[in-house]
């Protein structure tokens, strides 16, 4: 892992809520191209440090490294720019609008000429793209001018990764991505991760259930009550691991 | 996501049917299979002059239901459509008693519409406020506005020129039917194709995703009670120069009578769902229930049942395609 480059680091990161200590003094490191698991039980912080590194929640103390730039984010945008794409456990989908628009969603593009004067959305060429990108990944959707309300858990959750990706985003944070999906949904999604792997997407995943974790996983970060308590590198461990995720979590 | 293939052509069948069940078309066979029937009922409907006649009686009701559609699409609601062409007409007969010209009339007129806009805008954007309360606190507040202008009297003391404009015929239908035309046509285009109005379909849609999609949701839901203050001064300014006399309570009722008719038209009351030509073939159709109950000699008492069903019906549609089971 020594030669891999770091390419996200939170150092002594803090936040509290009132009289509630969320986050002490937690270290956290992302190498390129790995697919890290996010652990811990009900209350230990998780949620509260994706906030912090998707810009949602800005930390009261410690100090951040994106690309080695020291980096404090006021909202989520500015943590985009820098190529961080959350996809929460509610996808942030429109359901009211077609899988085009969600890819586009407040980044519509639009034509040439008086098109472009009119300020006239692009709808051909966005569908176009739409399609590239879904092409890409080899995601199976049939009819692509429906609402994605008419679509399944594990294609909604694909059409949020599709955009993630189409907007280039390096560093994609899944929240529980397992959590609506049917077995052979979860089985489509891992697929998706490994290919998303081997595009140079490094993902942050939380999850509680370890042999998922184990299957898609590189390494792990243990939290505990707002603290970091650990991390195991499954490649190196492998499935044996699992013992010592567990004591770490109790 | 499931398999390795990619399929993504839309079935014949699939666009067909999407067509057919596209709120707008059923409108429009509604709206011809009404027609037949009217005609039948009685030998005037059917008649060019009264088509006309329609066409005038409804263009007020569609001007402000361009303004009520991107704000019903945004996940908004304005109730205070009617009291602003209320204050608005106050404003201008104000504006010609003190001797002011058309355009500077004008300009106060749809001044007044921005401000009572903006001050919806505000509360429900900024300060969160329900937007069924805020418009109807300004529903209130414009209304009395416009009675403590007026003194509560009549004024007919409009230009003659301001009176010609909405009745003249420059080009085969008069120009107060020609502006709300105009308004549906090119509104029609712009918030489903421009990329800034398009953004009230995310907005309305979810919120939440919305800002986090970077949208500057608390500003676009101000704008778009401007928009609706303007559309309905827009209103106020016809109405005057269509009557050719101001009165304290003109616009009463038209809130109820346009959501409805937007509602009609395919418009969520939840949001991200709508059209402008949707509205307007909503305002047509409860415009020629009128009518032909006028024509039939049925008491104007009747309209609100038939106006009533009909939004039922149309609610009661939408429910029963979208319903799930839990």
């Amino acid at each position: 892992m020594a030669e891999r480059k770091k390419i996200l680091e939170l150092k002594d990161i803090s936040k509290s809520f009132g009289a509630v200590k969320a986050l002490k003094k937690v270290d956290f490191e992302l190498y390129e191209n790995e697919v890290l698991a996010l652990l811990g039980d009900n209350g230990a912080g998780k949620s509260t440090l994706i906030k912090i590194i998707s810009g949602v929640y800005s930390c009261d103390e410690g100090d951040m490294e994106v690309y080695g730039k020291k980096v404090r984010f006021k909202n989520p945008q500015e943590a985009r720019q820098m190529g961080i794409e959350t996809i929460y456990q509610d996808l942030a989908l429109f359901d009211n609008l077609d899988l085009m628009a969600n890819v586009f969603a407040g980044r519509e593009i639009s034509g040439k000429g008086l098109p472009r004067w009119l300020g006239l959305a692009d709808r051909k060429e966005m569908h176009r793209r739409s399609k590239a990108v879904l092409d890409q990944l080899e995601i199976n959707i049939e009819d692509y001018r429906k609402d994605v309300k008419n679509f399944s858990g594990g294609q909604r959750q694909s059409i949020a990764i599709a955009k993630a990706v189409y907007w280039g985003h390096k560093i994609i944070i899944m929240d529980e991505p397992t959590a609506a999906l049917g077995v052979r949904e979860t089985e489509s999604l891992f697929k998706l991760i490994n290919d998303l792997r081997n595009r140079n997407v490094t993902l942050i995943v939380i999850m509680h259930n370890l042999d998922q974790v184990l299957r898609i996983a590189e390494r792990a970060i243990i939290l505990r009550r707002g603290k970091r308590v650990g991390h195991v590198d499954i490649c190196e461990v492998g499935p044996s691991c699992q013992e010592e995720i567990v004591k770490m979590l109790m | 996501m499931d398999g390795k293939a990619v399929r993504l052509a839309r079935p014949k069948m699939q666009q067909i049917s999407r067509l057919i069940f596209h709120r707008e078309i059923l409108l429009v066979l509604f709206i011809l299979l009404f027609g037949l029937l009217a005609s039948s009922a009685s030998p005037y409907f059917l008649n060019l002059e009264n088509f006309k006649q329609v066409l005038i009686a409804i263009s007020l009701d569609t001007v402000v239901a361009v303004g009520m559609t991107i704000v019903l699409v945004g996940g908004g609601i304005d109730l205070s459509v009617g009291s602003i062409i209320g204050f608005s007409a106050a404003m201008i007969a104000v504006s010609f008693e003190s001797g002011n010209s058309i355009f500077v009339t004008i300009l106060i007129a749809l001044a007044s519409g921005i401000l009572v806009g903006a001050v919806n805008g505000v509360l429900i954007s900024y300060i969160n406020i329900n937007p069924i309360i805020a418009t109807l606190g300004m529903m209130g507040i414009a209304r009395s506005g416009s009675y403590i202008i007026s003194g509560g009297y009549a004024f007919s003391n409009i230009p003659e020129r301001f009176v010609a404009f909405a009745t003249a015929n420059p080009v085969g239908i008069p120009n107060i039917a020609l502006v709300a035309l105009i308004s549906v046509g090119l509104f029609t285009i712009l918030l489903s194709h421009n990329i800034t109005l398009r953004k009230y379909f995310f907005i309305g849609g979810n919120e939440a995703a919305a800002y986090r999609a970077g949208i500057k949701v608390e500003r676009f839901k101000l704008f778009s009670y401007i928009i609706c203050g303007v559309f309905s001064a827009l209103a106020a300014i016809l109405l005057v120069s269509r009557m050719g006399s101001t009165f304290p309570h003109s616009g009463l009722g038209t809130e109820i009578r346009v959501i409805s008719a937007c509602i009609i038209g395919g418009c969520s009351i939840n949001g991200g769902k709508g059209s402008v030509i949707g509205s307007f073939l909503g305002v047509l159709l409860l415009g020629l229930i009128s009518n032909i109950l006028v024509l039939l000699g049925v008491s104007v008492y009747w309209q609100g049942i038939a106006s009533g069903i009909i939004l039922i019906l149309a609610v009661t549609s939408d429910a029963l395609l979208n319903r799930r089971k839990y």
